[in-house]
């Protein structure tokens, strides 16, 4: 449960959420160029996580994202944005599958911090921007879909 | 996670997506020691995270795979609907757990043979 006046302290502008997504996807499709795939990882997760938020926005028709949303679990965030329906219809299964893909990691993505850069692979790396960016099915595309239509 | 931390209820509804999850194995033929599975319950939102590790899956890409089993669940739970859309599904195998990185099970997910 939120304290109170949490809903009403308002945290980052809408505006600097929608710039920042776009900004963490692109350095992070520049750290997987570089071969640092952890971080490519990690930084991909971070764009999607805003993404999320900036639908939140959008949803409840908000200039700022309240503190009470400023969470990190990807599930709630998609729930709050109104789409965790969406993404069960049999015609989504494909985005659906990705999105699973992505829990688990999105999970643990402080724990990369304490990792060596060594279990993180190109080909895991180049998995996961597949589930994020795939133009069909990857979850970023998708969502990019269904706020045109909203 | 903790074990001791899930309430009876919150066990009672990992217990049963878990046992869709192994008749579903079941029926693939697989024993005790060719699959594991690991739970998150994120029940506080409605949703009930399950990992299948599987020493091979059978079809011939993932979506393949997890679109026979998310068809099992769906059948297996038509009468639950609460439960079917809570469930959500991640296949790997035991190599690719094996391998870490990405495919590491997560310390917070519990092993269901725990539960």
């Amino acid at each position: 449960m939120p304290a109170k006046g949490e809903f009403t302290k308002s945290g980052a502008t809408r505006a600097d959420l929608e710039a920042a997504w776009q900004d963490r996807l692109a350095e992070a499709q520049s750290l997987l160029a570089a071969g640092h795939y952890a971080w490519a990882i990690a930084t991909a997760l971070y764009a999607l996580e805003i993404r999320l938020k900036v639908l939140v926005c959008k949803k409840l028709d908000l200039e700022e994202l309240p503190k009470a949303f400023e969470i990190h679990d990807l599930e709630s965030l998609l729930l709050l944005a109104g789409l965790s329906r969406r993404i069960d219809r049999r015609g989504a299964r494909a985005v659906r599958a990705n999105w699973e893909n992505i829990l688990p990691v999105a999970r643990e993505l402080n724990e990369i911090r304490y990792q060596p850069a060594g279990k993180w692979t190109a080909s895991q790396a180049a998995a996961l921007f597949e589930q994020l960016s795939d133009p069909t099915n990857g979850v970023l595309s998708w969502l990019s879909k269904h706020s045109k239509q909203r | 996670m903790a074990l001791e931390a899930l309430e009876a209820e919150v066990k009672s509804i990992v217990r049963r997506a878990v046992q869709v999850l192994r008749d579903y194995a079941a029926t693939q033929g697989w024993g005790q020691d060719d699959y594991r599975i690991y739970v998150y319950p994120n029940l506080d939102w409605n949703r009930l995270q399950l990992i299948l590790v599987a020493r091979a899956l059978p079809r011939k890409d993932y979506l393949a795979n997890y679109n026979a089993v998310c068809d099992f669940i769906e059948e297996r739970l038509k009468d639950d609907p609460w439960l079917k859309h809570a469930i959500g599904v991640v296949l790997r195998t035991f190599d690719q757990v094996e391998q870490g990185g990405l495919y590491a099970i997560p310390r917070s997910y519990l092993d269901a043979d725990d539960l």
